[in-house]
Order: structure tokens, then sequence, then C-alpha cells
């Protein structure tokens, strides 16, 4: 007999629905699984026998052929054992075809029959939407990923004999363990972690949190500088908990990278919240990016639409941190491989930390022992290319005692993140329509067109550029960083005030280090 | 060219031996007194020269190694270059130099040579040094150019770099001793410098051409710069520094030591600090350095031409927070009490006036204070 059963595979972060046939016929008893399988798939067949004997069903020995098509496509990934074991139930007869129909399934089965979680279920219940099912069949614990998709219904399953059962009153149309989207995205609402990263925890660091509020309200990409222990890592941390909550789409999308990854509960009670990533710095170009034979999402993915903060920069392989420049541009990675290619979103706001030398407390020359030329050596660590992505550039200072003993309050996140989403809907305002999003982007050809300027703070620009001796790149960046600083006012013209404090958070470039 | 019809290259050849002392070739060219029959000496010979050790003889022989051709090429690269060579016993040597134990046998220099009429006065100093220190030299250099003293230094980078820098930014005469090859420029970073110091100045050094900055010869230049000068100033310098070393050969030279004092918490001034109980000269301020070295400036009356600046409420206020540390940003705002944006008003004011000056960004010093 012949019977077909739905399910899906992952690519990238979308998601392909497969057909699994099977044919169970008289003859030689033999199991064959063909339409180019990996390892784990063709595997699979050991794992459906003991399950479907260890769950008590017996099933006389003839010859089972099982085709999963398209065929022309890589099949990977364990979500294949369970729609495997239907369709060959289904092929013995043991459960009516009717039954399957209009239900995708996915599962891991184990040899006792029970069914386990797998990744990137979220993907493939959004596929299984678009392709008009109304109905998955996911293991329980992946229940919660399966909810955030709207009008679908959800079953539930724990073991393939429950699976069986559930599906045959399903049929019937009595079963109640159907579960609906109960708690999608609006419901989780918001919650924005403890207040331990909450900028009110913070103390003094004046300049250091007014630039990160500049950064976060034009999400440009920051670089702090500074001594150990100067309090880096915790602004960066608070950085994220002043970025507006993610809207629906963004939130959806960013679920879908972490649900392939199979980090899905790390989103499960925030779905509204932004990410921040901050990987080690022995992470290697796969890690960091995204990769390997058949391709994960790295740390940048990971962080979409919210924040990646590399700590120690110049202590991160070279390649490492090459491979960021393309993706910060393009918003996203593709990986091509000969499987195919690979997309995974990567709309990230950079935060990177270093010392400014290698002891890290220059220009203290009391402490500091670097010659200049060390400390040359340490920042052509980082490649100018990648500096001149960062919009705005810090110097952290360690905080005098006097600040960490104040009992004056400090404006707490989301004091700040009030503002920083005031200053986010007039940028949006001046951007409708044109693609862009934020202050960061604003693509050079049309700087003149949103960035007018009051002669006094053009004249100033000019002198600075002179003086500083700014690269075009540069230029280009203080404008864009004092059109957010202008914003952040609400002021329409960027003035020389607004000049000033751009000119700021310049970058490091040759003429700082040149002390002499 | 003149050096090229004065010297012949086997001159060129035994100036350029760097294993051997200079007082030892002067000896050698005494007993030999063509550089030729040096460079064709047998073995045998030089055998019986007692004051040669093992080493040395070794050195030598294996100078001689090098054919007559070689000797052509590097003496032509020389006059090609305008690398000018001036021996001991010449009267273009300086005449400072003669006198000191173990004299370089031979000077190539570019540029022209120390005026041995005119005082000079060596400014040496840390490479990794404060701001003070570095402003200090600046203006030291830049005073000494305007009295008519020659400025001799290391072209290093730090003290010796800003010393030489304002000397020539005052339209001074400026002497840079190098540790390797005069057609080198180390630190490459003071590119400019040293063109300047072959335009306006000059650079020399006992060793050859292409010879590359290895650090056994910079304790040795140093009794070069120690030996042209007078008098030498020490601006900062920390505990057994090369520094240190300058001061210790200008006294065994019988030159004067006068030291810049600095706070006791400075670790860039505890060796001049030291310099100081030991003895060494105070610098408090040009008028009266220059007194006590029996050098009667040409000054013109410095108070009368300058404009006395008038400072706002906050420009003042924000000024009498920095002096000669260079102080952050996130600093002046707690000790101002000032709001980022009226504190930047206030600095870029200051900047303008020129008596503030931000060394590196987002540090900022006072840049006027100074007056030696």
């Amino acid at each position: 007999m012949y019977s077909i059963v739905s399910t899906a595979i992952v690519c990238g972060i979308q998601s392909i629905l497969i057909q699994v046939e099977a044919d169970v016929c008289d003859g030689m008893p033999a199991f064959e699984m063909v339409g180019v399988l990996s390892s784990e798939v063709k595997e699979a067949k050991e794992r459906v026998r003991a399950a479907i004997r260890n769950s008590d069903i017996r099933l006389a020995p003839k010859k089972i052929t099982v085709n999963l098509y398209p065929a022309d496509l890589k099949k990977s990934g364990t979500v294949f054992d369970l729609p495997i074991a239907l369709a060959i139930l289904s092929a013995y007869g043991r459960i009516p075809q009717t039954y399957l129909e209009g239900i995708l399934f996915a599962g891991e089965i184990s040899l006792n029959g029970e069914i386990r979680p797998t990744s990137g279920i979220l993907p493939m219940v959004l596929a299984a939407r678009e392709a008009g099912k109304r109905t998955v069949c996911v293991p329980r614990e992946n229940v919660r990923e399966a909810q955030i998709v709207k009008e679908i219904t959800i079953l539930p399953a724990d073991s393939l004999l429950q699976v069986m059962e559930m599906i045959a009153k399903f049929a019937e149309e009595s079963s109640k363990e159907v579960l609906n989207n109960s708690n999608n995205i609006e419901e989780t609402g918001l919650k924005y972690g403890s207040t331990e990263y909450d900028f009110a925890a913070i103390h003094g660091q004046k300049i250091l949190k007014r630039a990160c509020e500049i950064a976060a309200s034009g999400r440009h990409n920051m670089l702090m500088l500074g001594s150990p222990g100067a309090g880096k890592t915790m602004a960066a941390r608070a950085v994220a908990t002043i970025l507006p909550p993610l809207t629906e789409e963004e939130a959806l999308e960013l679920a879908k990278v972490y649900s392939v990854t199979g980090l899905f509960e790390q989103r499960e009670n925030n779905f509204r919240e932004r990410p921040y990533r901050s990987p080690h710095h022995t992470i290697s170009v796969a890690g960091l990016a995204g990769g390997g034979a058949t391709p994960k999402p790295g740390e940048i993915s990971l962080a979409h639409k919210g924040v990646l903060f590399l700590d120690e920069l110049t202590e991160f392989q070279k390649p490492v941190l090459e491979v960021l420049r393309q993706p910060l541009e393009e918003r996203g990675i593709r990986l091509v491989r000969k499987s195919g290619t690979y997309f995974y979103p990567a709309d990230i706001m950079l935060i990177a930390a270093m010392n400014p030398c290698h002891c890290g407390y220059f220009p203290d020359r009391n402490r500091c022992t670097c010659s200049r030329t060390m400390i040359e050596r340490h920042l052509n660590k980082i490649s100018r290319p990648l500096l001149d992505r960062m919009d705005l550039c810090v110097e952290v200072q360690r905080p005098a005692l006097l600040d960490l003993t104040t009992k004056e309050p400090e404006e707490s996140s989301a004091q700040i993140r009030g503002r920083v989403e005031q200053t986010q809907r007039i940028q949006q305002q001046r951007f409708a329509g044109s693609g862009i999003l934020y202050n960061s982007q604003i693509p050079v050809s049309v700087i003149d067109k949103w960035c007018p300027m009051q002669p006094d703070g053009e004249k100033l620009l000019k002198e600075s550029f002179d003086r500083l001796e700014l690269t075009a790149r540069g230029y280009y960046r203080i404008i864009r960083v004092a059109r957010t600083i202008a914003d952040m006012e609400g002021a329409e013209q960027i003035c020389k005030s607004h000049i000033q404090e751009s000119l700021l958070y310049r970058g490091i470039d040759r003429k700082m280090w040149d002390w002499e | 060219m003149k050096t090229g019809k004065i010297h012949n290259k086997y001159d060129y050849w035994l100036a350029g031996i760097t294993i051997l002392p200079g007082r030892k070739k002067i000896c050698l060219k005494r007993m030999f007194e063509e550089t030729k029959m040096l460079y064709h000496a047998k073995s045998k010979t030089l055998e019986h020269i007692s004051f040669m050790t093992d080493r040395e003889r070794e050195g030598f022989l294996a100078a001689q190694n090098k054919s007559e051709q070689e000797l052509e090429r590097e003496w032509e690269y020389c006059i090609k270059n305008q690398i000018c060579l001036t021996l001991w016993q010449e009267q273009t040597f300086p005449k400072k130099l003669k006198n000191i134990y173990n004299p370089p046998y031979g000077l190539f220099y570019q540029g022209r040579l120390p005026d041995h009429r005119q005082p000079t006065i060596g400014v040496v100093g840390a490479r990794n040094c404060s701001a003070y220190g570095k402003t200090v030299a600046k203006k030291i250099g830049e005073e000494l150019a305007k009295s008519g003293i020659e400025v001799i230094s290391g072209m290093a980078a730090g003290i010796d770099g800003a010393a030489q820098k304002g000397a020539l930014d005052a339209n001074g005469y400026t002497c840079g001793v190098l540790g390797c090859g005069t057609n080198i420029c180390y630190p490459a970073a003071n590119r400019e410098l040293y063109q300047r110091l072959i335009e306006k100045g000059s650079v020399l050094s006992e060793y050859p051409p292409h010879t590359r900055p290895l650090a056994m010869y910079f304790p040795q230049r140093n009794r070069i710069i120690s030996g042209l000068s007078d008098v030498v100033i020490v601006v900062e310098a920390r505990e057994r520094s090369g520094s240190l070393i300058t001061a210790d050969f200008a006294l065994e030279q019988g030159r004067e030591v006068y030291a810049i004092p600095g706070r006791i918490c400075d670790v860039c001034s505890q060796g001049t600090n030291r310099l100081i109980s030991q003895g060494a000269g105070i610098f408090l301020n040009m008028e009266d350095f220059l007194k006590e070295m029996h050098i009667f400036m040409k000054t013109e009356d410095n108070s009368a031409g300058k404009e006395k600046i008038v400072l706002e409420n906050l420009e003042r206020l924000v000024y009498s927070c920095l002096d000669l540390t260079p102080r952050n940003l996130e600093t002046l705002m707690i000790e101002t009490g000032l709001r980022l944006g009226a504190l930047i008003e206030n600095l870029e004011a200051l900047q303008q006036m020129g008596i503030v000056s931000e060394i590196y960004k987002n540090y900022y010093i006072r840049s006027d204070t100074l007056e030696l």
C-alpha cells in the first residue's frame, strides 16, 4: 500500500515542505530509504523500526520503501523520524491515509517511541501555514514555539501511540488535546529583564551614558575605549535595555533565527525584548558569522535587531573581525554552500570595547609604560575598514569613588527608552518610504537633503576636517551622529552645538594617537 | 663634492668599522699614516699591535675582506647622497668632541655641523614622556634657539624630538645625533623632523650609512650628545633610563648637568629629581639658567608685546581646572559642574584663543602657561 505524510526541512531561516512517501509490498523483507539523505536521516531507519516495535505495534515483515521528495534537496535534520514512522504505519494500513492529510508532522523519535523536541519548528509551522495547512503536529516541548503562529491548530506529540490516538480523535473532531495559539506575541508582552543591567545602576559616567543614548537613538555602532574595570561591559548590556521593543514582525523574524539554532527557549518569555549577545573573543569565524557544512546562524544573526557586544576587540582573531564588515553593510549574511545558499538576517547594533593600549592606562603616563610603537601595534590589530564603521567612539574613565558612593538617583533605562523611542519616531517620519529607518543608515548621496546644517555648524565642521585630519568616512559619520543629536533635541537643522558634540565622539584616528 | 676630494674610500672604510672604538682607530691611523696601508695591512702585522683585543682584531680582519669595489660603491653612495665625513684630526671636526674619552674617529653627517664658537646645549629625556615634559622640552628648545644657542639631541620620540622641533620652529640650529646610519630615519614616525634637520640643522652619527638602529649603539650615541654639548638638560627621565646614561657621560666629560624638577609622584620625573638630589643644577626658568651659564641673551621684552587675554566667567572656571596634566572631558565635567554642552562650548572658545589644546581625543591641557 502507499501513503504520504507532509513534513518540512529548514533552509536558512526559511522552511521548505517535504513529502514523505511510504510503500509496503510483498517480497524480501527490507527497509529502503531514498531521496538524497544525510546520515542523520538515514539513521532514522533504525530509530523508527525500534520505536514501532517498542510501541507494541507488530508489523509483518515486508518490503518497505520510503521516499522523501522533492528528491533534489539534501535532507538533513531529525524532524523526519515521526513522519517516516507515520507513513509506514499508514502504508501498513494501521492509520487511515485521510487522518494524515492536511497536517504537518515533525519530530524526532526515541527508541521507546517517545517524541523528542527538535530545532527549527517555528519556520516549519510558518511554511505549513503558507502552504495552506491548518494543523501541525509537533513535539510537546516545541509547542510554545509553534504557538507564536496565528491561525494554526497544534497537536502536541508525546509518543508514537499517543499521536496515532490523537490524530484519530482529531479527525473525528473530538480531540481535547488541541492547542491553539494561546500565547502569541502581544500577550507575552514586554519583560525587560532584571534591574541589574539598568542604566540606573551606573553612577557617574555622564559622557558614556550620553554616547549610549545617542547610539541607541540613531542605531549607531559604538566603540568604547577605556581602562580595565571602567564599566564598559555594564554599559553595553544597558544599551539593550534602552532600545524600543521589537515590532511583531521583527520579533517573529528573530524567533525564527533562534528556532533554527535550537535556542528558542531563550526567547520564549521575552519575545519583544532586543537581544544582547556578547561572544567571547576566542570565537571562530563560523561562530560569529554563521557557518558549518549545513550552515547554522552565528552570533551576528542571534543579535539580529539587537546588540552585539564584542569585548576586548583587539583580542579577537583578525579574520573573525574582518568577516563582520560585509554583514554590517548588508544587514545580513549570505552563506553559499554546495547544498545551496543560506541567508541569515543580521541587522545589528555593534558595540565594541577595547583597552586604549596594551596595559590599558594610556594616556596616563604614570601608569602606562607602553611605547608609541606598542600602542600603534595594539591599535593596528583593528583594521581601518572596521574602525570606519564605528560611528561613535567614547573614552570610558574609571569612575571616581565619589561617583560610586553618591546616593543621587540616576535615570532609569525606562526613562531613557522613552526619549529614544521619541527620537526614533522622528527619524521614521523623516525617512518614511525611503527604505531606511535610522540616521546611521543615511546614504552619502542624500546626506545634504536630510542633514541641513546651519552656516556656523558647517564652518566648524570644515575647520575640524583639516584640524583633525578626518577621513571622508569620518566626516560623514560626524554628520550622521550630529543628525541624531539634533533629533534628540527635536531640532530641524543641525546647529554648531550638535557638530561640536558629535566631534567629541569622532573615531580614533591617526591624529588622536599622534601625541608628538 | 668637497668631501670626496678630501677623503678617499679607505677613510670611509675605517670610519665605518663599528667594532673598533674611536680612540683605537686614531692610534692605528697614527701608526700607519695612510688608511690605504691599514686596509692592506697583513694579519701578522696586526698581531704586534698590543692594544687590539682578539675580538677587535678578528672584526678588523673581517672588515678587510671587503673588496675594493665594495668600498668604492659605498664611498660613491655617500657622495651621491651628500653624506659627509669629518675625521678626528681635521679642522671641521667638532672641537668639543675632540677631547672626550674615546672620541669617535669620524663622524658621518648630513647638514651643517655645530658651530664650535656657539654655545651648545643638549636637551635629552624619556621617549615615553608626559605632556608636561613634552611641553617643557619644546619650550626650552624654542627659547634656546631664540638666544642663539645650538640644541643637541637624539631625534628620539618624546622629549628629544619635541626639543628639536621647538628649536626648528624658532628658526634655530639643532643637531640630531643618531644611533644608526644617518640615511636611516629612526624612529620612522619622526620623518618630518628628520627632513627638517637635514635642511636646517644636521643629523650625525659615528656609524656608517645603512647601520641598523641596534640597542647597543644608543648608549654610545649618548656620549656624543653630551660631548657636543656645553651643558646637558635632562627634561624627564625614569629611574635607570638612557637619559641618565647621558647625564653620567656629561659629568665624566666635565659638562654641567641640569634637570627639570617634577612632581615626586610622576614616574617620568623620578630620574630627574634623583639627579637634582645628587647635585645637578635645577632648571627653574630660562633667564636664571642662562645667567648661570654666563650667556647673555638678546632678550626682547616679552611682556610688552603680549596682549592680556580676558576670560569670561565660565571660561575662567574651565581654564582654572586645567594644567599640564591631561584632563579627560568626564573629569572636567565633574570638576566644573557644567553640562556637557556648556563645557565643550567653553573649551572650544579657549582652544580658539590658543590657551588650551586637546592633546589626545577628549584630553585637554593648558598650552600657554609656560613662561620660561
